[in-house]
């Protein structure tokens, strides 16, 4: 490719990119406004509040431990209803057939919706932690350098369950509905309002073929306690394994069902 | 008084298609008739072991299993009330039919309960069949002394939820967020109607909306009744309040009902999303 080709191709993606990201902002800020903010951002602490209220008197360690898990949920949930979710509400909203026949590459799109759906995040995982620190008197002692290593290794594993909920959302055509099948189960399994170890014995084994237990156990240690990468090694391993496979079984996944949905002639049906 | 007797059948007419609609619109997707039940039931496993975690073995006076049993119907019910008859009007809008339904002279009541109808087929009485089971699977001993008591207790909460969905669907319509007001409002009075905490454990000032919301004194009863052995004049006073709340919030809710609906035609925005 000569490189006038090449840098206008860059720009162009880029620009798609941008465009996306704009896109995505500006429907959640605007459009969704006020309730938006009041659902996504009151609603953790509430569910804090109902673990705290349960766990009154049981020790302040535990409410530290459902703090710091539901602030990393929120990564989770992003996964399942904002990346899982993204296609199908395109398609509802009319603009799927317009978004794929773009001249740019879905990657682009997709990547400056992802970029939104990134900043949303952390702004969530943002207010859990103040409304942690002021309204449960938590108190974090984060290990920064292990935590920097942890978190992508813990959102990479998320990807491929986001690819796929994606491509099932574009088939069945009810994302939303998977999403809300989905999430109570990975809410159960995942380890946010109890350690994964707590669960019995049948439980836990499901749980530990999931990566959000690895990466809560993990997480927790790192940002209550000061835990190095060595203290959490048996969970570091697993969600390593977990951060390779998932990408790739998500993308082959995704790619099956996004082709298979094609070739149904049903892009634009729901 | 002939003209009020066909009134009432034709609203009644309304209210059954309504009810069969919702439940033909639900069983046509699969994952619709699984995901309803499946989150209360996985919710009352995560509280339950998330008591067990706590290390508690009583929640108010019975067993965190026992409690959260009755809580759990209290949220199947609050969520019908929100998600099916609260949002019947909003259900219209978003699939284009509101003009039409607006435009025939069906009563819009009978419209909200019908969609609370058809929840209850095939939304409640599943869960709370399963959640029963579960239930008896933890270990959850029924102590039940009147079993006419349970009974009235049980359509008194129903009473509730379903005059809730009629308060809901007005309330909703003002706004063009109903489903974020819908998402928001359910985890607040998971905590503070005694779903999943007992009232007496929140802090003084946040037990008082306990005692105003009328879901709260339906699952008291129910509570009573029966994992308690308490009987119908024990937990009358209960099911008083509970039915006076009931009738204000219906009659609240028909009065929004028609001043939105009459605000909305006026500028001419009831099928704006």
């Amino acid at each position: 490719m000569q490189p006038a080709t090449l840098a206008h191709s860059i720009s162009n993606e880029s620009r798609a990119a941008w465009v996306a990201w704009l896109m995505m902002f500006r429907e959640r800020f605007y459009l969704y406004g006020r309730a938006y903010a009041m659902d996504w951002i009151l609603r953790p602490i509430f569910e804090i509040s109902i673990a705290a209220m349960i766990y009154f008197g049981a020790g302040s360690e535990k409410v530290s431990y459902v703090v710091v898990a539901m602030a990393a949920s929120m990564i989770v949930f992003s996964s399942i209803y904002f990346v899982g979710e993204i296609l199908d509400r395109e398609r509802v909203k009319g603009t799927l057939p317009s978004l794929f026949l773009t001249p740019c590459r879905r990657t682009s799109w997709m990547a400056g919706y992802a970029f939104a759906g990134i900043l949303e995040t952390s702004g969530r995982i943002a207010m859990v932690l103040v409304a942690g620190y002021v309204l449960f008197d938590v108190r974090f002692d984060p290990n920064v350098p292990a935590l920097l290593a942890v978190l992508p290794l813990f959102i990479l594993s998320l990807s491929g369950l986001a690819l796929v909920l994606s491509g099932i959302g574009l088939l069945i055509k009810r994302a939303n509905a998977l999403s809300n099948l989905v999430s109570p189960l990975l809410t159960l399994l995942g380890g946010v309002y109890f350690p994964v170890s707590t669960l019995p014995d049948p439980l836990r084994y499901l749980a530990r073929l999931m990566p959000l237990g690895y990466g809560m156990d993990a997480i927790t240690a790192i940002v209550l306690d000061h835990a190095s990468l060595a203290d959490v090694q048996e969970s570091l391993y697993p969600l390593a394994g977990f951060a390779i496979v998932s990408p790739i079984i998500g993308l082959i996944a995704f790619n099956y069902l996004d082709t298979l949905v094609r070739s149904r002639g049903e892009v634009d049906i729901y | 008084m002939s003209a009020a007797i066909a009134q009432g059948r034709s609203s009644i007419r309304v209210c059954l298609a309504t009810a069969a609609t919702e439940i033909r619109r639900t069983l046509a997707y699969t994952i619709e008739v699984i995901r309803w039940p499946l989150f209360p039931l996985l919710y009352y496993v995560s509280l339950y072991f998330t008591y067990e975690a706590a290390g508690r073995d009583s929640a108010g006076s019975v067993t965190p299993a026992a409690f959260l049993l009755v809580g759990i119907f209290g949220m199947t019910l609050w969520s019908s009330a929100i998600w099916s008859g609260g949002y019947a009007v909003e259900t219209e809008r978003s699939t284009g039919t509101i003009n039409s339904l607006f435009l025939t002279p069906a009563s819009r009541g009978a419209v909200v309960i019908g969609y609370s109808l058809g929840a209850v087929a095939v939304f409640v009485a599943p869960t709370m069949l399963v959640a029963t089971g579960l239930a008896l699977v933890l270990g959850v001993d029924f102590n039940v002394a009147d079993p006419i008591a349970v009974v009235v207790s049980f359509a008194s909460l129903l009473i509730a939820a379903i005059a809730m969905s009629y308060l809901l669907a007005g309330a909703f319509v003002l706004t063009r967020k109903a489903n974020m007001f819908a998402n928001f409002l359910q985890t607040p009075i998971y905590l503070l109607s005694g779903m999943v905490v007992p009232v007496g454990d929140l802090p003084g000032v946040l037990q008082w909306f306990a005692y105003a919301f009328p879901v709260s004194a339906g699952m008291e009863a129910l509570r009573g009744t029966l994992l308690s052995g308490q009987t119908l004049g024990m937990v009358g006073d209960s099911i008083v309040r509970l039915l006076i709340v009931s009738v204000v919030l219906m009659i609240v809710g028909q009065f929004l009902l028609e001043r939105v609906e009459h605000a909305a035609r006026n500028a001419g925005t009831l099928d704006f999303e």
